[in-house]
């Protein structure tokens, strides 16, 4: 499973993720995909540029991972894997998945929310939107280690 | 002590560099004393720094009074934005 990094400029592909979580344990599978949108705050986008600190990133990526599998550990989760793309993505790329795999559908959700939730707290990413009018950097949140 | 400081993002174009070098006369350098020098020797850096998170090693300081080693790997960290909405 080492061999997927977790930040990447290629495609993200689904299947690959899907598959590394797979046990014959799980009853329930979560792929969550974050996805590049038109819009923001009411104004157009017309791509997203992301911009990561690669190390760190993929170092607190592996953290989210671990402190998840830790915190539903005896709620019968399986699995987590996580990876974030950066560079430059169109309307309807893949920029973040999350997949998770658990013995049971609610605690998979649950498991799979709290995962996306802690990497935009913690990784360090950033993104350029692209508007009509010109680029600017989206407003982010301070860290939340 | 002379501390390389990665920067990324919006900082990055505000300095027009992805590394600035911070001298310090002390040999034992806290998180706290780095964010004075940096903004004494960078002042452009002044009106973001208390929205930026300083990194060492790939690792958040949650402490100021934490202590820099010669050789650590040092990052501002601005507010950050992965994922999408």
């Amino acid at each position: 499973m080492s061999e997927i990094p977790l930040v990447t400029e290629n495609v993200l592909d689904t299947g690959v993720i899907r598959s590394s979580i797979q046990t014959d344990e799980s009853g329930a599978v979560i792929v969550f995909e974050g996805v590049v949108r038109n819009h923001h705050e009411g104004h157009s986008v017309v791509r997203l540029e992301y911009e990561a600190y690669v190390e760190m990133a993929a170092t607190q990526i592996s953290h989210v991972r671990d402190e998840i599998l830790s915190f539903f550990g005896e709620r019968e989760v399986y699995e987590v894997m996580i990876q974030h793309r950066v560079g430059t993505l169109d309307i309807g790329d893949t920029s973040l998945i999350v997949a998770v795999s658990a013995a049971h559908r609610a605690d998979a959700f649950e498991a799979a929310l709290r995962a996306v939730d802690r990497v935009k707290e913690t990784v360090p990413v950033w993104k350029k939107e692209w508007s009509l009018d010109g680029a600017e950097w989206q407003e982010g949140i301070k860290p939340k280690p | 002590m002379e501390i390389s400081v990665q920067l990324f993002a919006g900082l990055r174009e505000v300095m027009e560099s992805d590394l600035l070098t911070v001298e310090l006369d002390q040999d034992l350098v806290s998180v706290a004393s780095l964010r004075e020098a940096l903004e004494t020797q960078y002042p452009k850096l002044k009106p973001y720094l208390s929205g930026v998170a300083i990194a060492v090693n790939e690792e958040y300081i949650l402490s100021d009074e934490s202590e820099l080693s010669d050789g650590d790997s040092v990052a501002l960290v601005p507010p950050i934005a992965g994922g999408s909405q």
